[in-house]
Order: structure tokens, then sequence, then C-alpha cells
């Protein structure tokens, strides 16, 4: 999809716009030390990721805000509830899970060499996984695919962002899920933790102009400074009633990415 | 008919060995869960009490403080809990001695004696912490042979459990969550110098993993006004 390209009125309009919210509004590393970051310890080898804050000035008033969350792969989202009349703009991109696992393996090896990604295959016999039980791995896969963590994500976004006021243009936040799934916390075997992983990515831009592009990093090994450790368990309690746990794990997460971006960005309006 | 009334004599000498305690404890080295109130999920900041390791027969060299730095690492990095700890002083490590003693005796739903509460409540206000966590290490040492018999001694009555925790609510002094469990790593017949690093690991992840992880931050009241 292209669109046309702007008049120059319309362009120098727009990039003065740009000027005036770049000034008002910085994206800067978060100051201070966030509840619940601990400081860096030689004993722990998880690698903490500072995020980036999108900062506005006291006298501008907050953006409104236009939400889109994007999945590699994922079911259809459905028509967006404007009920609220919310600004909101669905986007979505399909790629297929074989693309899923080439990014993956790319990105970080180590990490997902283990991984059952959303949408995606899963491999017993390459990763090890064959040590599940099948009963297991099929409510496992069911469960990542029933409780679809974009659409849950969506709707936490969409619930916090405050009505539209018809304040200029909406600032874009979009979410790009590059990867969720489960991955194994340290070794392989029946009786070892898996967790909920999420590699994500919240970018914003305003008229045409990318404010912030920061991770949203919820792996067990490499996580952003804001966010809390994964939720793990075996895969025998993540199966147990009908998936009930890790469902329970996927909704918490979609909470907690929408917490985390919302707390980046102040210079966006929120409800909460 | 000689070897059987050895045998008989050897098993109720077991029990009677484990009768000792009321510890409760798992049978097959797997996590127990036993009653929890309001959930542990809510005290954000634990402040964690010294551990308090009763060595019988195992003479393992810093048993205590390996366990305590593999323990706060855990709770923190995969749990979310920020840990606070307390002074070096007599009066913590007597209160977290009479927790212990407590925590073996007691069952689901009992409280601890109102001297303990009133202790704990004090020190966990006064180190601004959300709640208190004690460890407890009674490792056995017995061989082989010995854990046998205790095993077999278990069908009458439990052994007692090699690692024991549990967490209090800072503002009550109430039991909010405990769990005791015999390491599967620990069965083995180990090395004078105790656990390795990675069978110490393990013992705390087993003992750690049943535990609700912490609210997260982000999604406290505080950050959400910020």
């Amino acid at each position: 999809m292209s669109s046309p390209p702007p008049s120059p009125i319309a362009a120098a309009g727009a990039a003065l716009l740009a000027g005036v919210l770049l000034a008002g509004c910085g994206s800067t590393p978060e100051s201070g030390t966030p509840a619940g970051y601990q400081p860096r310890d030689p004993a722990s080898e998880i690698e903490r990721v500072p995020v980036r804050r999108l900062e506005r000035s006291p006298e501008l008033p907050a953006l409104p805000v236009s939400v889109a969350v994007r999945a590699a792969a994922g079911p259809d989202l459905g028509p967006v509830d404007r009920s609220r009349e919310k600004m909101v703009e669905e986007k979505r991109t399909l790629e297929g899970a074989g693309a899923i696992a080439t990014a993956l393996a790319a990105a970080a090896p180590p990490l997902y060499a283990g991984t059952i990604a959303l949408g995606s295959l899963l491999v017993p016999a390459a990763t090890g996984l064959e040590l599940y039980e099948r009963r297991y791995q099929n409510t496992i896969v069911r469960t990542l695919q029933e409780v679809d963590l974009p659409s849950q994500l969506r709707s936490a976004l969409v619930r916090r962002a405050a009505p539209a006021g018809g304040e200029g243009p909406p600032a874009n936040v979009t979410v790009t899920i590059r990867t969720f799934g489960l991955a194994p916390r340290s070794g392989t075997c029946a009786n070892c933790a898996i967790c909920v992983v999420v590699d994500a990515e919240l970018t914003v831009s305003h008229e045409g102009t990318e404010l912030l592009r920061d991770p949203l990093l919820l792996t067990p090994w490499r996580r952003s400074t804001d966010a809390p450790p994964p939720r793990c368990a075996t895969m025998k309690e993540f199966a147990e009633n009908d998936g009930q746990r890790l469902r329970e794990a996927i909704l918490d997460t979609a909470q907690v990415l929408a917490a985390m971006t919302t707390r980046r960005l102040p210079a966006v309006a929120w409800t909460e | 008919m000689r070897p059987i009334r050895l045998a008989l004599a050897a098993l109720l000498a077991a029990a009677l060995a484990a009768c000792g305690t009321g510890r409760e404890a798992p049978a097959a080295g797997t996590a127990a869960v036993p009653a929890a109130a309001g959930g542990v999920g809510p005290l954000r900041r634990l402040l964690v009490l010294p551990v308090t390791y009763a060595p019988g027969s195992c003479q393992w060299p810093d048993m205590a403080p390996r366990l305590d730095q593999s323990a706060v690492l855990f709770v923190r990095d995969w749990k979310g809990y920020d840990i606070v700890r307390p002074p070096r002083s007599d009066a913590t490590l007597r209160l977290a001695r009479g927790l212990a003693e407590w925590q073996r005796a007691a069952s689901a739903g009992d409280r601890p004696p109102a001297p303990l509460r009133s202790e704990l409540v004090a020190l966990a206000r006064d180190a601004g912490a959300d709640g208190v966590l004690l460890l407890d290490a009674a490792p056995d040492c017995a061989g082989v042979t010995g854990k046998t018999l205790t095993a077999l001694a278990g069908v009458v009555t439990r052994p007692a459990a090699p690692l024991e925790t549990a967490a209090f609510d800072g503002r009550h002094g109430t039991l909010v969550w405990r769990n005791a469990v015999r390491p599967a790593l620990w069965e083995a017949e180990l090395p004078r110098s105790g656990p390795s690093a990675y069978a110490m690991q393990r013992a705390i992840e087993e003992l750690y993993q049943p535990m609700d992880n912490a609210v997260p931050a982000v999604l406290a009241p505080a950050a959400r006004e910020e």
C-alpha cells in the first residue's frame, strides 16, 4: 500500500508541527530507578535492557492516540470497538509461521532453540520437546492459539487510551509482536520450567515522523528494566485444567505489555 | 526369623527417629504447597531473614550463605520480588530461629505466637517491607541406607523435609505461603563439601517455583498514577 505524496504546504505544516512536538516530547532514557528495577548484580546472569520514554512538556497537551498491534502471525482481530469514540487504527501484518521461525533463529538462537511460537509449528524432534506428553503439547498449542495475545494487548491498550478530543492528529502507537510463545527457562526436560516469552517493539510516530522506537522484552534472560519476570511453570502445570494456567499467564502478559507501553509514553493521552 | 526381627527393629527405630519433628514434608521429594490466605504476590517487598540451618549429621561448609544467595537470586530474578535485608543483629537471628521452630510444628491455618508476630511486624515496618521470608534447612546425611530406612519409616510417619520456607504478611505477621521439599538431587550420596552449585540451584528452584510471582511493579497503583 502506498499513499500519494503530500503537498508542499501540508509537508511544511507537518514539519513545523513535528518540530514543535519534538521540542516538547523528548524521547529519553527513563530517569531514576523505576519501581521494581533491580540494579545489575554480578551474580545475576539476566541482562536488563534500559527503556526509553516519550516525555511531554507540562505546557503541551497530551497527544491523542491511535493504537495498532501488529503480529507476525495470528487470527483475524475483528472489527474495532468504537463504542467509546476512541480513535483506533487496526493494522495487521500476516506472515507465514515459517518467517517467525527464521527470524527468531537469526535473532537469538540460544533463547529460541526450544521455543514454541504462536501460530508457528511445534518441532518436537528438533527441540527436545518430545519429552513432553503429546496431550500436554496439544493443550498448549491450542491454548496459545485460542488466547490470542495480540488481540488481548490491543484491547488492553484501547481501554487505556483516552477518548479522542479533536486536538489534532493522533500519535500512532504501534506494538509489533516479533515473537510470542514458550521457551525453556534453563534446561529442556519434562519437569523443567518453561516460560511465556514475548519479544515486541514499540514505535510511536506523529505526522509521519518517528518519535520513539524501543523494544518490549519479556524473555527469560533478556528483559526490559520495566518488565517483570516471565511467567514460568512446567509443561504439565501449564496444560492442566485445559490450559488454565497458561491462559491466565497470557492474559497477565497482555496487561503487563499494555502497562509498560503506557508508562513509557507520558506524552500520549491515556486514561490510566 | 532373626533377619526379619532385625529389619523390623530397624524400621521401628527409623520411624521413631522421624517422629521427633512435626515438619510436614512431601513423601516423594516433590513440592507440597500448604494453605495460603491472600497469596504472597501482593507482598512485593520481601524481607529475607537469615537462613536457619540445622546441620545435623551434615557438616557442609558455607551451607547457609550458599542457600541464602541462591534463594535471593531466584526470588528476585524469577519471581519478581524486591529483596530487603534485615539488620545483622541477635534479635533478627532469634526471630528467624523462633519462626523456624514454630514452623516445624505448625499446621495449616496456625498463626505464630503473639510475641513472634509482633517482632516480625516491627521488623517489617522498620525495613519498609510488605512481607517476611524464612528459609529453614535441615539436611539429612544419613547415607543411602539411612535414607532408605527413613523413606520406609515415611510410610508410617512423615519424614522431615531438608528445605522448608514460609512467607509472612508484614502487617499482621500471619503465614501466607509455605512449602517444603526433599530436593531430588540431594537424595543421592553427596560429597563432604555438600551439594554442587547446580544441585543447590535446582533445590531452590524446587522450593520456590510454586510461589506466586510478585504483582508486577508496572501494574501497581503507584506506577499507574505516574
